[in-house]
């Protein structure tokens, strides 16, 4: 009894997350992630999902906004950027001005392997002068 | 190993930290610019539909759009909004660009007394209690201003108080084109 009222109760609720109810757990799920991967503008180093700022508040209520009135991850994420500059994006854009974030952890990389072959490939041939190679022999005879 | 090899091999860490001085200088930089936006310039002001601050009315951005507005973002627990109170004040009695308050999270009775002791200097006010025009103009903190063109296109926007200087350097210069 207590059991069926339950569930007619969390059915008519819908899938609730913060103060917020949706229609379903995909939105719901939208919700949570988009949350976490926005940056708080006043907060510096916050999520919206962390933080307890007003404005954070806002922004969670403008996301969920937007899911109700049935905007893509991708508008949102556009919509929250022409407002916010790409501050807001922890995961930030490819733009020329991000290239270098983008590829120096790529390039550093390629750097020390060919650092590193470089250095072994000199370690094994390395070139002696006749009177070494002369000094060489009369060591090892 | 030659000496020369070593030499660069040494030479290695005091490059790598140039290099990385050098990206993450400019990464700080780009940072820093990003945290004043401008990507609504030359956009549309953000449709809305709010209650006037003075009365139950309704103000709508229809009713606004025709000739150039100063729209200013402020509250009365914004300290800065103090520091530009009067410089809004004489621009309003000189009658140069109609100013529009967008009183943003604050509580009304708080606004009011606020604009009876010091002024008021906003031809309409709107009363923005939760924040939501704030979002949809990208405001993260009072004062915030944006000059609107006549047909309703934002041309100009400042973070932070308005200053003497801002208003002759930047922003009369644009109404004086418009005339």
């Amino acid at each position: 009894m207590f059991a069926s009222a339950f569930f007619v109760l969390a059915l008519s609720v819908g899938v609730g997350v913060d103060d917020f109810e949706f229609e379903t757990q995909t939105d719901a799920n939208r919700y949570s992630s988009l949350i976490e991967e926005f940056r708080c503008p006043k907060c510096l180093n916050t999520n919206l999902a962390g933080s307890d700022a007003p404005i954070a508040q806002d922004l969670r209520r403008a996301v969920y906004r937007l899911i109700v009135e049935g905007k893509t991850d991708k508008e949102i994420r556009t919509y929250m950027r022409e407002r916010y500059g790409d501050f807001i994006l922890y995961n930030p854009r490819l733009t020329p001005k991000t290239l270098l974030l983008w590829f120096t952890p790529i390039l550093l990389v390629m750097a020390s392997i060919w650092l590193i072959l470089r250095l072994k490939d000199s370690r094994s041939s390395v070139t002696l002068t006749a009177e070494e190679i002369e000094r060489l022999r009369d060591l090892t005879s | 190993m030659t000496r020369r090899q070593k030499r660069i091999l040494l030479a290695c860490p005091l490059l790598v930290f140039f290099a990385l001085a050098f990206v993450l200088t400019i990464g700080f930089d780009v940072g820093r610019h990003d945290i004043h936006p401008s990507s609504l310039l030359d956009k549309p002001f953000p449709n809305f539909e709010l209650p006037s601050l003075h009365s139950q009315e309704r103000v709508e951005l229809s009713d606004l759009v025709g000739e150039p507005r100063l729209f200013n973002v402020w509250a009365s627990w914004c300290i800065a909004c103090r520091t530009e109170h009067d410089l809004l004040r004489q621009i309003a009695e000189r009658g140069e660009v109609s100013i529009i308050g967008i009183n943003y999270k604050d509580q009304r009775l708080d606004a009011l007394s606020w604009l009876f002791d010091l002024g008021d200097p906003y031809s309409i006010s709107v009363f923005d209690s939760n924040g939501d025009l704030g979002v949809d103009l990208g405001v993260y903190g009072a004062p915030e201003s944006f000059l609107m063109d006549a047909t309703g296109v934002i041309r100009y926007k400042h973070v932070g108080p308005l200053t003497e200087k801002v208003w002759a350097n930047e922003i009369e210069p644009i109404l004086n084109g418009w005339d």
